[in-house]
């Protein structure tokens, strides 16, 4: 990260991202529409299922396929699991040691053994909805498109409710235990950007997007309206959409702001118990958010299991045509868009995958340039220590590594 | 300390199918199976090594095999003891066993097991030297790629480009830089197994 400085003001912030390009969208033109849920699942080890979910809507968006009743209720379900799984991680092993002075989670468990337990307890739960439903914990492999391979019946489902109410009260202590932490006064007028979910549900699955300034892109229209660019000093591309200036921020502050109306009454509750408006503009409180999402995420997926009855089929067929999907799913970390041009015979002529840690990129970098101004005078380590959390606010892909900054300040 | 099941031994194979040599400890895991003793469970364990606390859950024994980058021949093994307390085994802070490729690697699980006193009885861990642990490879064994060296004495005319890069494994360090590969840390094991 390079901090570029003028008479004690910061003129630019530079996050140098050196991840080498993985060429996932050239992987897949020449492949079959049926190989993309499989292929970009393998992107991303934390949120294999909204990789699978964006490319099966994307592609059954091409193909004019509609997934719904319980399909869709079972895709949602699974989604939940990686919602819990991954903010469960980014809570407790990621985020809370920054809060507590530690250096990681490991130092944190020494002192807060139970806590680290409970955590790890949540993410166990989320992984058992994704094994079961994914046939395996990581990288499932009984997502398809249209549908899945097989699908379960309702009996298996019952014990894993058990377990999920069980575990839902261990997330209840998590949006009180955060709640408590010391957060820096740090706010921003943001322009958050989040699924536009058609039927008012909290947003996963929807038709477009929608923000707090007033954007409202269909779908369809957000190849064009998505635009991504090159700058010269990180590997990683930077987004802007609508045609805004300014950055934009996509994720669970994004999620909570535009929608926190459509989370369960429990998950209100408790998040108005913690001192959450309806909407949050410090993104340093996006760790008591996340625990919020993750009580929604438990009575959602107890919900969906409440209502579920086994479909007569694991899939609706799904019929290749020439013609261009688009899908848009929040992956826990934000919105991911996966585009697909096929030809009459499901051959993928050209893709596009636009995640969520390069669009909030941009919006990383400016709030680093406010955040540094009035720190300028720590000492090097101290504000490195800073800026790596300002930036897993966002829980971007780079925060597994627990210190991966080198700061650079650089006074002209 | 959890409560070990007198005699409980677990063998437990970690790694990742589709880039090459990561998978050496699947491919350990899945030989072991048909050939284990009785008593003897062997797990093969794809991702996320925190699910590792759970599984090695009450076992007076647990191997764990990965493949490892310690920048020796590919193949060759490394063996480490885990002693909870962590007065030894001081290598887990070796950089062979801090890369992964996932959310939480062995090392953090182990620091972790520790920490949160759910280590098993005893721990062991074998590292398999990996060569190439390219995406969308399989895994290439050390003595076969050996003998295709010699037979063709290096890249030739004709050769495709994948063959080339097993070939040439040992003049370079394959594993490609990811934000989870991190620089070494030179404390001992139970001070230092925190990402960096």
């Amino acid at each position: 990260m390079l901090v570029r400085t003028r008479d004690g003001r910061v003129e630019t912030v530079e996050l140098r991202i050196y991840e080498p390009p993985r060429f996932f969208e050239a992987f897949l033109r020449g492949r079959a529409y049926t190989e993309p849920p499989d292929t970009t699942a393998r992107i991303c080890g934390i949120c294999p299922v909204a990789y699978q979910m964006s490319a099966c809507t994307a592609i059954e968006n091409a193909c004019g396929a509609t997934v719904d009743g319980p399909l869709a209720d079972l895709r949602r379900l699974i989604y939940c699991g990686e919602w819990i799984e991954s903010h469960a991680l980014h809570v407790y092993l990621l985020h809370a040691p920054d809060f507590l002075g530690y250096d990681g989670a490991v130092e944190m468990a020494a002192d807060h053994r139970d806590v680290v337990q409970r955590g790890l307890a949540m993410k166990k739960a989320g992984n058992e909805i994704i094994a079961l439903l994914g046939g395996r914990p990581i990288h499932p492999v009984n997502v398809r498109v249209g549908g899945f391979y097989r699908v379960p019946a309702k009996r298996e489902l019952l014990p894993l409710a058990e377990q999920l109410r069980r575990s839902r009260d261990l997330a209840l202590e998590t949006v009180r235990w955060v709640a408590g932490f010391d957060f820096p006064g740090f706010e921003g007028d943001y322009e958050l950007v989040a699924v536009r979910s058609p039927d008012g549900e909290y947003p996963i699955f929807g038709d477009g997007v929608a923000s707090s300034g007033g954007l409202d892109i269909d779908v369809h229209d957000l190849g064009e309206q998505l635009v991504e660019h090159h700058v010269p000093h990180s590997t990683a591309l930077h987004a802007s959409l609508g045609g805004l200036e300014r950055p934009y921020m996509c994720g669970l502050l994004a999620r909570y702001g535009l929608a926190a109306a459509a989370l369960s009454p429990l998950a209100r509750e408790v998040a108005a118990e913690a001192g959450l408006g309806g909407v949050c503009r410090n993104p340093f409180q996006s760790i008591v958010v996340r625990a919020v999402e993750m009580l929604y995420a438990f009575d959602e997926a107890l919900r969906l299991i409440d209502r579920y009855e086994q479909p007569d089929a694991p899939a609706v067929p799904v019929e290749p045509r020439a013609a261009t999907g688009h899908g848009v799913t929040e992956a826990p970390r934000g919105m991911l868009y996966h585009r697909y041009e096929l030809d009459g015979d499901g051959v993928i002529r050209s893709a596009r995958i636009v995640p969520p840690t390069s669009q909030n990129q941009r919006q990383i970098e400016d709030d680093l340039r406010r955040f540094v101004e009035p720190r300028l005078h720590l000492p090097t380590d101290e504000l490195t220590r800073r800026c790596e959390q300002a930036i897993r606010n966002y829980d971007p892909c780079i925060s597994c590594a627990t210190h991966f900054l080198d700061l650079e300040v650089a006074e002209a | 300390m959890s409560a070990a099941r007198p005699g409980r031994v677990v063998v437990i194979g970690l790694g990742n199918r589709v880039r090459g040599d990561d998978a050496a400890g699947l491919e350990v895991a899945g030989r072991l199976r048909r050939a284990a003793p009785a008593g003897v469970e062997v797990v093969e364990h794809e991702g996320d090594a925190a699910a590792l606390l759970d599984h090695w859950q009450g076992a007076a024994l647990a191997v764990v095999v990965d493949a490892v980058r310690a920048g020796g021949e590919p193949g060759s093994l490394h063996r480490l003891e885990v002693v909870p307390g962590g007065q030894a085994g001081s290598g887990i802070a070796d950089r062979a066993w801090q890369v992964s490729s996932h959310a939480l690697g062995l090392a953090e699980a182990v620091g972790l097991a520790g920490a949160l006193g759910r280590l098993p009885g005893r721990l062991v861990l074998v590292g398999i030297e990996g060569g190439v642990v390219r995406r969308r490879r399989r895994p290439v064994p050390a003595g076969r790629r050996d003998r295709r060296a010699c037979r063709r004495g290096g890249p030739g005319p004709g050769h495709r480009r994948g063959r080339d890069s097993r070939l040439s494994i040992r003049a370079r360090v394959a594993i490609p830089r990811r934000a989870t590969d991190r620089p070494a840390p030179t404390a001992g094991w139970s001070a230092s197994t925190t990402p960096r």
